[in-house]
């Protein structure tokens, strides 16, 4: 079994403009390994979202390899990428997760590879949810997030990506959702981008992105984000 | 009220089952996940949903009673008239011989009664040649409406997918293919516009067969060839199946991420 979930090397992703270049992210190397909880710090701007789309496998890079479990992603095609997407890994984002128009335990087990009511319902009761039946607007925002995070766990990922997953959330929420997270990491490994400082206490490796480069444990670095 | 209810729980899940079935059918080897979500989304969005087939099926309204007026759109099919004319003849039970004669006697009838040869006089075909250039103005302004009819459809369609962008890109970073998530927008959208045809057409058809009583036709064939139906359905369909194509392939296309980020 494969001790590294993740793997960046040398990655660069830049966007072109005419004849100008925008180098979003800038020679990334990174290393993820299994059931470790990962936080990319980083302001707006500083190149996450087109991290996470890299990461999640919604984009491809200029430069570089990314590894997933072993597995080099570069040639594949866009319907493999989709597959390793729905199997492999689970992805929460900030708000508008949910279909609003299907309950909650629709909504987890719309992603299943073989649909399993009963599985279904196990993780919606992992992350603290009894009430199937109910649908999104019924929810608070804490109860919607904790769908999605239902909903990423549900095809057992070996990596679940989190875009903001407290963004929306009170003090009280966050803490609820981040301890969530650090029981979750035992089966799957988490990667959260946020530009929330105070989330470095729950995790295990810290990364800081600033103007697409990437720095592992940043020191004080990460204090001066606006937050 | 209680058998009420059982019929009607029996009504949706019986419909659901077929929906499925057909979907089943016309797609098989991939995922039903993504399927039944159209089918929430049309059960659960049902007023949305009836907005947009309401619109559709006016301008299927439109559509029919401007073919079966024989204005507007007629002009380039040119099949009404030629059915009409053959239901008539074979009403009158007789032949084109006969049709002649009719006429032949009427003209005479005419020319010796008014004195003159008035049936080839130059008043006559002045006349005919104003009544042409009101016909044409009618058919061009009966265009015009049907376009007007075929515009609300698109801007229904338009309306329903530019809306569900987000919902794409959702799908799309589950790990649901760009085929996937295409094929279920257009199944989603012919249905509307299936719908939309369907009652079009009950309605168009029944309003027309008011105005036949009224007008006193004698078949209401003449006035609703066979065709017109099928044409109304698979042009209606077939446009909403265009439309969702480009607009879907669009959405398809955008940035995941920043779509879910911002509203």
């Amino acid at each position: 079994m494969n001790n590294n979930i993740l793997e960046f090397q040398e990655v660069w992703k830049t966007y072109k403009d005419g004849k100008t270049e925008l180098h979003a992210l800038k020679d990334i190397n990174l290393l993820l390994k299994k059931n470790s909880l990962n936080i990319i710090l980083g302001s707006s701007g500083s190149g996450k979202t087109t991290f996470l789309n890299l990461a999640s496998l919604l984009d491809t890079p200029t430069k570089g390899k990314i590894i997933i479990n072993g597995q080099n992603l570069s040639n594949l095609s866009k319907i493999e990428r989709s597959k390793i997407r729905r199997t492999e890994i689970g992805i929460i984002y900030q708000r508008n997760n949910l279909f609003p128009y299907l309950n909650v335990l629709e909504n987890v087990m719309l992603p299943m590879v073989s649909p399993d009511k009963n599985k279904s319902i196990t993780v919606l009761e992992t992350v603290g949810l009894t009430e199937t039946h109910k649908f999104p607007d019924e929810l608070s925002i804490e109860e919607q997030q904790r769908v999605a995070m239902a909903r990423a766990m549900i095809n057992d990922p070996i990596l679940i990506i989190a875009d903001e997953p407290t963004g929306e959330l009170g003090k009280k929420s966050t803490k609820m959702l981040m301890n969530l997270m650090k029981r979750i990491k035992y089966k799957s490994t988490i990667l959260i981008a946020s530009n929330n400082a105070n989330l470095s206490g729950y995790c295990d490796e810290l990364f800081f992105l600033k103007d697409g480069k990437l720095k592992k444990n940043p020191g004080n670095n990460y204090k001066s984000l606006n937050y | 009220m209680i058998s009420f209810l059982n019929f009607n729980y029996f009504c949706a899940h019986l419909n659901r089952k077929l929906f499925l079935l057909f979907v089943r059918y016309t797609t098989s080897g991939v995922n039903m996940g993504i399927y039944s979500l159209s089918y929430k989304n049309l059960r659960r969005n049902r007023f949305r949903n009836a907005t947009t087939v309401l619109r559709i099926a006016f301008g299927v309204v439109i559509f029919l009673i401007l073919v079966s007026s024989g204005i507007g759109i007629n002009t380039f099919f040119g099949q009404n008239q030629a059915a009409a004319q053959n239901s008539l003849l074979n009403h009158s039970n007789g032949s084109n011989n006969s049709v002649n004669a009719v006429v032949t006697s009427i003209n005479e009838y005419i020319d010796l009664n008014l004195g003159i040869n008035i049936t080839n006089s130059k008043f006559i075909s002045f006349i005919g040649s104003i009544l042409r250039n009101i016909i044409n103005f009618l058919d061009l302004i009966a265009s015009i409406i049907f376009l007007i009819g075929i515009f609300g459809i698109t801007n229904a369609m338009t309306l329903n997918l530019f809306e569900r962008k987000r919902e794409i890109c959702l799908l799309k970073s589950l790990g649901f293919t760009e085929h996937q998530i295409i094929l279920s927008h257009l199944l989603e959208s012919g249905l509307l516009g299936f719908f939309g045809a369907m009652i079009g057409i009950t309605v168009g058809i029944f309003g027309i067969f008011l105005l036949s009583i009224v007008v006193k036709v004698i078949k209401i064939s003449i006035l609703i060839p066979w065709w017109l139906p099928l044409i109304a359905v698979l042009i209606t369909t077939s446009l909403s199946i265009l439309l969702a194509i480009y607009i879907v392939f669009h959405n398809v296309k955008q940035d995941g991420v920043e779509a879910l980020r911002y509203e």
